[in-house]
């Protein structure tokens, strides 16, 4: 391990090739302190990310899963040190930037985005589309002048598919799915080797989900970016993603490639997620074993001991209130999992 | 509906190039003929709709303009004493008649109206400004400014204001200048307060997350995202204020620590008000400027009202 | 489980010719417009679109709770059990809503009063309806109710109020309200939609428990296919404020007739099956103050592709020759066998359910 840099390198800015590692995480926590209203005493800890280790691969998708408040929105924001990150590095090209000052990490921006799930929160509604997507090109003085700019914003609105006449418009002025398409040009604006999805389709319709997804695909095999996509929705990640983490209760409970989460899963907890999908087929009803799980999942303040998912868990042993199990390849699997009792449970699909 | 307005079509219709092969255009119909819509637009719109406010703004364009037409509107000198003619009830010569000291009545009226608007927009504004720039100050600095910021406010609200202007107008001594900068130094906690609260909740936004992903400054997402923001709920809060100073300037008039005699003001004609026997048989000399204050107020009000509602964030655009 | 009968005799509610209107600041908004169906005693029937087809509208107008005066409803009738729930005076109305008609919203935080127990609650759902129910014997059914839908520990949960529950609990608890005082008919309105997917699991069990045990109606609104696809019995699916397409659960997903559906499926990422792409549907959702003319769908249609009649013809919605009951509103339905051919050639799947019986 090397000392942290005080500055990033020039050479973050070159182009990887395909498959050369992009993002390295090692065990990253983010804790929140828990304040009483009046007297601003800590009350506790929220463990809101807690100890979570990832790589991303240039070109690759990453996806991370899990319900609500498991802390994938959290870590996904500590990686572009949106937030302060209590402990762990996150290294980007080899240069760790987890110490580095707000003006140091200022290049990073350039090669690391966020497309935000709120298609209508995420832009200034008091902003013209164009300059919306001219902004990150402001900030960091690039795209020359402002003749220059303008050819890159018209660039970039086409590159999302949408006509660049209408750069001149402002934000309200249109359906939720071409707003998600504004933002993903603004976080493209910069050439970025690497997009974080935190949920970018979760909030669109139905029948709009898909081009975004299209989209997304496209972009992708264009631009060869990066993707760690933020996700509760299980089909959504199985289509897009190469790799995928399970997250729960800020740690990540099984990870594995695309067909080893979905294929053969060995994590209590990653079976009844998976179980727990509704299917568009009613031909398959009563095909699968819906796993139930008992209860609510637990607060983050104050997590279980040992296994966290044990409260729920069918399979609970009594080691596993004991014992904490590792992120590990239990042999056998050829895949991470952090249970003490994992089996391979084979889905038709 | 015609065949060139079909969809297909106009996907085809990029100007450069077309769309970038392998990725889905967005292929919505999209009527160019309609007017962008820039949010002041939107709101002008549904101002206009709100009757009484539109009527208030009329009421008040109206009245700007009789203030700075008021050397040619103004049938006499509204300062010329002319002893012989004291409280002279209305007539050809004094269309509304005439004070204590023989002074037309309808003149000192179109010239007090110099003295109200100045008060009402010049304290309203340096309010707001103070408000404003100390409100966005603790908004997005947050910690111990704000804290100490907002303690600051608390002390100016729980005090009772009138008593304190009134003491301090006494010492500096009256003048127009004196009462804008009174006004104004009680008046800003309130703007002050209504920034910090808008500046906290678009801080909340997303786009300012997305603002300080692509590396934006605070100070930069402070101009460019936050102040810009505050600016409609401002604009209420000033519409507000400067009522409230026009009254203030009124009622400090009226206890004589308003503008210097001979200067005409609202306030300082209703001075003579105190008497009983005025109040009885001579409603010539109080009900004019009575009447315009509380028409001018409530004209204000009102268009306060209107923006707020043309401005209300929580409304659809 | 899966039985698949074409529901014969009475329906239980037959809305006829239904169409619904807002006023706002940009012009009238067309929510429904002209909708005809019925409902079955017994039946789970699942009505499926995007925000803006007029689901959630069509529910409000049968219910009477419209926000008026911008809303306005108008129509020929809305059976229900020989009434016509349109010209109901509103005093029999609110006799019916809550105790033969109930609904369960998305978010049960705002359905619950906050500062009233849910316990409280429930049992004044119950007396509101019968007043000689005394409050000791409200008290004990509403807590019989709360264990029913598998509220643990149901006499403490009685005194606790809405925030002391999690979503799924609050879910539970607002099930056991609309079952309080045995409807014939429960509107389920997205109710799992705020959930994650592990607690909507459980919420849906004791939904569908709850159904088979009461064997009240249901009408289950969802933007979910794949909801629709495990819960329903019979589909209804809309689009722009009219119904595009209708039939039991099977023929809708095994033989859609309406290019909008399968267009639905075709645009689906799964969990179930591996297809190569996914084939979007172009275009946004229509406005409704200005819906297109003809076919609502057919800008975004590509069984239409261009044709005239698709914009100039509005077309009724037509039952198809078959065993079962299918309807749909599309000019070329005739063509939907080669269209899915063609969609599946492009997903290296078919996306159609297999089972047709």
């Amino acid at each position: 391990m090397t000392a942290a840099p005080r500055s990033l390198s020039e050479d973050i800015h070159t182009r990887p090739s395909l498959g050369e590692e992009l993002l390295r995480v090692e065990g990253l926590k983010v804790h929140f302190p828990v304040r009483s209203t009046i007297l601003r005493r800590q009350l506790g800890v929220v463990k809101a990310v807690d100890g979570i280790d990832l790589t991303l691969a240039a070109g690759e998708t990453i996806g991370l899963v899990g319900e609500s408040g498991c802390g994938k929105t959290t870590a996904g924001q500590a990686i572009l040190r949106l937030i302060e990150p209590t402990a762990g590095r996150v290294v980007f090209r080899g240069s760790d930037i987890t110490s580095l000052s707000g003006r140091a990490i200022r290049p990073l921006r350039r090669e690391m985005q966020i497309v935000l799930q709120d298609p209508f929160s995420s832009l200034d509604p008091r902003m013209t589309v164009r300059s919306i997507i001219a902004e990150p090109l402001l900030v960091h003085g690039l795209g020359g002048n402002s003749r220059g700019r303008r050819r890159r914003v018209d660039e970039l609105l086409e590159l999302v598919g949408l006509r660049s006449e209408l750069g001149s418009r402002f934000p309200h002025e249109f359906s939720g799915g071409q707003r998600q398409r504004i933002g993903i040009a603004r976080a493209l604006a910069l050439n970025p080797q690497l997009l974080i999805l935190d949920e970018p389709i979760s909030a669109l319709d139905v029948s709009i989900q898909a081009q975004i997804i299209n989209l997304l695909e496209g972009l992708q095999a264009e631009l060869s970016l990066a993707y760690l996509l933020i996700a509760h929705d299980l089909a959504v990640v199985k289509h897009i993603c190469d790799r995928v983490a399970v997250m729960y209760l800020g740690k990540i409970v099984e990870a594995g490639t695309r067909d080893e989460i979905y294929e053969t899963p060995t994590h209590p907890y990653t079976q009844a997620l998976l179980s727990a999908v509704p299917i568009p087929d009613p031909s398959k009803r009563g095909d699968k074993q819906r796993i139930l799980l008992e209860g609510d999942v637990p607060s983050p303040q104050d997590p279980p001991s040992g296994c966290r998912f044990r409260t729920r868990c069918w399979k609970a042993q009594p080691e596993c209130s004991t014992e904490v199990p590792e992120l590990a390849d239990r042999g056998e699997h050829g895949h991470l999992n952090a249970c003490l009792f994992p089996e391979m449970v084979e889905r038709s699909s | 509906m015609t065949d060139d307005l079909r969809p297909d079509e106009q996907a085809t219709d990029h100007v450069d190039g077309g769309p970038v092969p392998g990725i889905p255009p967005d292929q919505s119909e999209w009527d160019d003929s309609l007017p962008i819509q820039s949010p002041w637009r939107i709101a002008w719109r549904r101002f206009k709709r709100h009757r009484l406010a539109f009527g208030g703004l009329i009421f008040v364009i109206i009245l700007v303009a009789i203030a700075i037409l008021a050397p040619i509107l103004a049938p006499q000198d509204p300062n010329v004493v002319d002893v012989s003619a004291s409280r002279n009830p209305p007539s050809a010569d004094h269309l509304l008649g005439t004070d204590s000291a023989g002074r037309d009545v309808l003149s000192r009226l179109i010239f007090g109206s110099r003295v109200s608007l100045t008060v009402g927009v010049a304290a309203a504004l340096s309010a707001a400004g103070l408000g404003t720039l100390l409100g966005l100050l603790a908004g997005v600095a947050g910690g111990w400014i704000d804290a100490i910021i907002m303690r600051v406010v608390d002390v100016f609200l729980s005090f009772p204001s009138l008593m304190l202007i009134l003491l301090l107008v006494a010492v500096l001594g009256p003048s127009v200048v004196t009462i804008i900068v009174v006004i104004a130094f009680f008046e800003w906690p309130t703007a002050c307060r209504i920034v910090r609260q808008m500046a906290l909740s678009i801080k909340e936004q997303d786009f300012v997350l997305a603002a300080r992903a692509t590396g934006s400054s605070r100070w930069r997402i402070m101009r460019k995202h936050v102040a810009p923001g505050v600016l409609s709920p401002l604009t209420v809060v000033a519409t507000l204020l400067s009522a409230g100073a026009i009254l203030l300037e009124a009622a400090l008039s009226f206890l004589g620590l308003g503008v210097k005699q001979p200067q005409a003001s609202w306030g300082g004609m209703l001075e003579e008000a105190q008497s009983l026997t005025i109040l009885k048989e001579m409603p010539w000399l109080w009900i004019p400027p009575g009447a315009i204050i509380a028409l001018t107020v409530l004209a204000i009000n009102f268009i306060g009202d209107g923006l707020r509602d043309a401005l209300d964030p929580r409304q659809q655009m | 489980m899966d039985s698949q009968t074409t529901p014969t005799g009475e329906p239980l509610l037959s809305v006829r010719n239904l169409s619904t209107t807002f006023s706002t600041e940009t012009g009238l908004v067309q929510a429904v417009r002209n909708v005809s169906w019925e409902l079955y005693p017994g039946e789970i029937l699942g009505v499926v679109g995007e925000s803006g087809s007029g689901k959630s509208v069509t529910m409000a107008s049968i219910m009477g709770v419209v926000p008026k005066p911008a809303g306005k409803v108008s129509g020929d009738s809305v059976m229900f059990e020989g009434r016509d729930l349109l010209k109901l005076p509103p005093r029999e109305m609110r006799k019916i809503r809550g105790r033969e008609i109930t609904m369960i919203f998305q978010d049960p935080m705002t359905a619950f009063n906050p500062v009233k127990t849910i316990g409280h609650q429930i049992a004044e759902a119950i007396r509101v309806h019968d007043r000689r129910v005394s409050r000791k014997a409200a008290r004990a059914r509403s807590i019989e109710l709360l264990a029913s839908v598998g509220v643990p520990s149901p006499e403490a949960r009685y005194s606790q109020f809405p925030h002391e529950y999690s979503g799924g609990m609050r879910q539970r608890a607002m099930i056991a309200m609309a079952i309080a005082n045995g409807p014939k008919l429960i509107i389920a309105d997205e109710p799992t939609t705020a959930l994650d997917v592990t607690i909507q699991a459980q919420v849906l069990d004791v939904l569908k428990l709850i159904q088979a045990e009461t064997g009240a109606a249901t009408i289950l609104i969802t933007h979910d296919l794949g909801l629709i696809s495990e819960m329903s019995d019979r589909v209804l699916v809309m689009y722009a404020g009219k119904v595009v397409e209708s039939s039991d659960v099977f023929s809708v997903f095994g033989n859609p007739q309406h290019p909008y559906t399968l267009g639905l499926l075709a645009s689906l990422p799964r969990i179930d099956t591996r297809l190569d792409s996914l084939l979007s549907i172009p275009g946004q959702p229509p406005s409704l103050t200005s819906p297109p003319p003809g076919c609502a769908f057919h800008p975004r249609c590509e069984l239409s592709r261009g044709r005239s009649e698709c914009w100039t013809a509005e077309p009724p919605l037509v039952q198809i020759a078959g065993p079962t009951d299918h309807t749909t509103a599309c000019h070329f339905f005739t063509e939907m066998d080669t269209e899915a051919g063609r969609v599946s050639a492009m997903l290296g799947v078919d996306v159609r359910s297999k089972a047709e019986s």
